[in-house]
């Protein structure tokens, strides 16, 4: 009797136990079984129970089997009275051509009384390669395609050009205009004779009659200037850039005439008072130097020979 | 002409003393008048020099003379590179008896300092001796004291012995009026040097004048007459030196790296009116432009590596503008 009794309760237990276990189920199903390689499928787990069944899904990687997972949607859980329903898509794919497997899957059913394992069915997917037809001729790589004209495209380029051309425009038209590099003035015509020159100049100069209208400073300033200047050209060395001192030195050094050195002296120290030291010079200081200075440019003249070869100084020159 | 007259009368009075001076410096010194002249212009004009040129040359010697000359105090700091400003303006110093801190003034108190190769002393005494040329005083601790009338430094730089030296900045050097480059004595000049050390007896200058002299000769030197020409002609030399090309000098444009200041303007005109003062002339004439453009110059124009790779020196580029711009 007592056995009778254990052997009831135990088929109680177990009974209920087989009928929740039967209440729990998997479903896993795939769109197709045939599949181009690259291709994605879909892989469809769908997981069923009751409320108080805690369901542990399998740990699911980069692969099931030998296909790759592209990608696994996340558990969708519905609930339906006292059933749980738990969904997950997963997308599969392979690379090669040949059939692939998609193994049982095992699921953990954790029950307060017991623990069971949900296992799906396992299947099968082929992915093949596409058909070739060997009887065609094999074709060129196709060209570039070509992508349909819009100004839009180039607008900056377009601008910029503009822009550059303007540049260009101004920069010309800025060269063109500017200032040339100011030219050095010659101080004198090397065509006309140093001596005639400094005659014609003399005579304009007294012919303005400076000094007659208190124009002092002006009018030793250019005596002593074409004076300068003459002896630039006849004698060679740089009269305009000395001063008094060098002026008389040089000027010494190559005429010996006492009385030309002196008034040359007297000319250019009269200047020096005028120009310098505001000093007003009496009217024979005036006509003294203008007629010294022509007397120095006249004797000073060089003397050509018949020949015009050989040019020769006045015999007052130490040069010749 | 009354102004001019009236100028060259005061200039003979006040110039009598530059005789007197040559007179006594001549005693001791031979030859180097270009330098002495150089010295006596700074003298009058406020400014000071920097001498250039191989030891023994006379160059303490001149300035000694000079102090004793004109009844002036005298200064020779040797600048070494462990010189420290303090040993030159002076310190405080701890009196313990007084229990207080006491000045002790240093050497640049004096109205003629020597401040032999300056280029030996690390820049911070450098510059307090420039500074103190500049502002004609110097402040230790809280105290700003005056430095005396006339002050003159002459500070010399040894070109041969450039190892361990600390060359002075440029806007440093374009304080000295002048770089006066001193050179070796003629043979004939040497001669008497030999002779006048050799003689059983030697001369010391006398006091001739006073400090108070030098200040009222300084007063007489602003009034000396200074053209419009002779400004232009200045003008023109110091902007040759910046711009070349404007002045058909376009040569130089790669020589030259910097220009002189405007302090060289400056100086070259008031040393000008020095010299017309020591030729006892009321007014400016271009020949003391020309003879002080050289020493007013050539320490303010920097000159290109291109420039020293061909051996040109300031003076060279001087010369070339002094060639070219006409003399008025």
């Amino acid at each position: 009797m007592m056995r009778k009794i254990i052997f009831i309760i135990l088929f109680v237990i177990l009974g209920v136990y087989q009928f929740y276990a039967q209440n729990s189920y998997v479903k896993v199903s795939i769109d197709t079984n045939k599949a181009l390689i690259g291709d994605q499928v879909n892989l469809n787990i769908e997981v069923n129970s009751k409320k108080k069944i805690q369901i542990v899904n399998p740990i699911i990687t980069d692969s099931i089997g030998k296909l790759i997972v592209v990608s696994k949607s996340k558990i969708d859980t519905t609930i339906k009275e006292n059933d749980i329903v738990y969904k997950q898509k997963i997308i599969l794919t392979a690379f090669d051509s040949g059939y692939y497997q998609i193994p049982s899957m095992q699921f953990l059913a954790i029950d307060k009384l017991d623990t069971s394992f949900l296992n799906s069915n396992p299947l099968g997917i082929s992915f093949s390669t596409l058909a070739i037809d060997t009887t065609k001729p094999i074709k060129d790589i196709k060209p570039p395609l070509e992508i349909p004209f819009n100004i839009m495209d180039y607008i900056w380029y377009i601008i910029g050009g503009i822009f550059l051309i303007i540049a260009i425009f101004f920069a010309i038209r800025y060269f063109k205009n500017r200032k040339p590099t100011e030219k050095v003035i010659p101080r004198f015509d090397p065509k006309i004779p140093a001596h005639i020159q400094a005659l014609n100049d003399l005579k304009q100069l007294e012919s303005e009659k400076l000094w007659q209208n208190d124009y002092f400073k002006e009018y030793h300033s250019r005596l002593t200037d074409i004076l300068r200047l003459y002896l630039e050209r006849r004698f060679n060395f740089l009269a305009m850039e000395s001063t008094t001192t060098e002026i008389l030195d040089e000027f010494a050094k190559v005429i010996s005439s006492r009385d030309l050195h002196s008034n040359l002296n007297i000319i250019l120290n009269i200047a020096d008072m005028v120009k310098f030291a505001k000093q007003i010079p009496t009217p024979e200081d005036n006509i003294k130097a203008m007629e010294w200075a022509r007397q120095i440019v006249e004797s000073t003249i060089p003397i050509e020979t018949e020949d015009k070869d050989i040019s020769q100084t006045n015999p007052n020159s130490k040069n010749d | 002409m009354a102004d001019i007259r009236e100028i060259n009368e005061k200039i003979q009075v006040a110039s009598s003393f530059i005789d007197l001076l040559n007179l006594e410096i001549g005693k001791v010194i031979i030859g180097q008048k270009s330098m002495v002249e150089r010295l006596m212009i700074a003298l009058i004009a406020n400014g000071h020099v920097l001498l250039e040129g191989v030891p023994g040359l006379a160059k303490t010697l001149a300035i000694k003379t000079l102090a004793s000359a004109i009844d002036a105090k005298f200064s020779r700091i040797q600048f070494t590179p462990d010189l420290l400003p303090a040993d030159l303006i002076g310190t405080m110093i701890y009196n313990q008896k007084k229990e207080e801190f006491t000045l002790r003034y240093g050497p640049v108190f004096a109205n003629f300092i020597l401040a032999d190769e300056i280029n030996r002393a690390p820049a911070k005494v450098q510059s307090a001796l420039l500074e103190s040329m500049q502002e004609r005083q110097v402040t230790i601790g809280e105290h700003t004291l005056k430095l005396p009338e006339p002050f003159l430094v002459l500070a010399t730089e040894n070109p041969l012995e450039q190892e361990g030296t600390y060359p002075l900045p440029e806007a440093q050097v374009d304080r000295f009026m002048m770089k006066v480059i001193v050179n070796y004595p003629s043979r004939e000049e040497e001669k008497m040097i030999l002779r006048q050390n050799t003689a059983p007896t030697s001369q010391n200058p006398n006091a001739v004048i006073n400090p108070q002299q030098i200040m009222e000769a300084r007063e007489v030197v602003k009034e000396i007459y200074l053209d419009e020409k002779i400004e232009k002609y200045i003008l023109d030399i110091v902007f040759a030196t910046r711009k070349p090309e404007e002045y058909n000098l376009g040569r130089l444009k790669n020589l030259i790296h910097y220009g002189s200041s405007p302090r060289g303007s400056i100086f070259l005109a008031q040393a000008s009116k020095s010299m017309a003062f020591i030729k006892k002339r009321g007014f400016v004439i271009p020949e003391d432009v020309r003879l002080l453009c050289n020493d007013v110059l050539r320490h303010r124009i920097g000159i290109t590596y291109e420039a020293e790779a061909e051996s040109i020196t300031t003076d060279d580029i001087i010369n070339e503008i002094l060639n070219t711009i006409e003399v008025p």
